[in-house]
């Protein structure tokens, strides 16, 4: 049994850039929930090496669901579970494939897309994950 | 030794005890990034160590995960299974205590190697595997943070122009 979703929103935040995404609670329940129990997240940022602009983190545990698959488009954020991986799609790339989808981002994403960018010259920056405060 | 210690499986001991040493990695850098980046490889440079590094611990985590799929969903014995991933995990371990001087990385894959004999149900080398494969895989983007990959980029580029 799912467990019921509480957090509608999250933010994301690399250095002083910030930036919300909408938790897609319908499409994807039990990623959402796996996320959302592990709220808040911090972890060193990778930048992604193949289709240009992406993100990601490694989460210590892995999720079992194939949730909401899709091909990655400009703001998506996905799981995939054979590296663990919370992927942060920032701007237009070329994904490499469908991926368990659980998030979507919103509003100005311009900072964060800059900050998320920056993740290519210096890696290892920080990103923060957590629940948007009403 | 504390009640939940004396109640643990002995695979339930390795899962915790891999799952704590990866959550002691998750912000700061382990010290086997130091130890690997004091090798050298072929004529002295460190391009070819790190990234065969990266490669071999990206190759553990990825078969694991697969072998872990195949737990999960394929019905394949468990016997197969655990021999295979002991293969694996004795050989990839031995090779990042070695060359790479990877010591701890290599304490922690034979834990899991230690702990495999014990595994009775899909769902302990599940989880027995699947924290394998989370640490070497936190070990190999610490490494990936240490590469200087936009110049790595531009002097490929200009080294393989025709």
């Amino acid at each position: 049994m799912v467990r019921k979703t509480v957090v509608k929103e999250i933010v994301l935040t690399i250095g002083n850039e910030s930036c919300t995404a909408e938790m897609l609670t319908e499409q994807a329940p039990t990623l959402c929930a796996a996320i959302e129990q592990a709220l808040p997240i911090r972890a060193p940022a990778t930048h992604a090496k193949l289709v240009d602009r992406e993100i990601f983190l490694q989460l210590p545990f892995l999720i079992d669901s194939m949730e909401n698959e899709k091909v990655s488009a400009n703001g998506d954020i996905g799981f995939w579970n054979g590296r663990q991986t919370l992927c942060i799609f920032y701007d237009d790339m070329q994904p490499l494939g469908a991926q368990p989808t659980f998030a979507r981002m919103t509003g100005d994403v311009e900072g964060f897309r800059r900050a998320a960018a920056s993740t290519w010259e210096h890696p290892g920056q920080i990103i923060t994950i957590a629940a948007k405060e009403e | 030794m504390s009640t939940l210690e004396r109640t643990l499986t002995p695979v339930q001991a390795a899962v915790e005890q891999i799952a704590a040493a990866r959550a002691a990695i998750t912000l700061d850098e382990p010290a086997d990034i130091g130890r690997l980046f004091q090798q050298r490889g072929t004529r002295g440079q460190r391009a070819t160590s790190t990234f065969y590094a990266m490669m071999k611990l990206a190759q553990l985590a990825v078969i694991l995960g697969h072998l872990r799929e195949l737990a999960l969903k394929s019905g394949l014995d468990l016997a197969t299974l655990k021999a295979v991933a002991a293969e694996q995990m004795a050989f990839y371990g031995r090779t990042y205590g070695g060359f790479y001087h990877m010591t701890d990385t290599a304490a922690i894959v034979q834990t899991g190697l230690e702990a495999l004999p014990a595994v009775e149900s899909v769902a302990e080398f599940a989880a027995l595997v699947g924290a394998v494969s989370n640490y070497v895989g936190r070990i190999e983007y610490w490494i990936d943070a240490r590469v200087p990959w936009p110049q790595l980029g531009a002097a490929f580029e200009a080294a393989v122009q025709p």
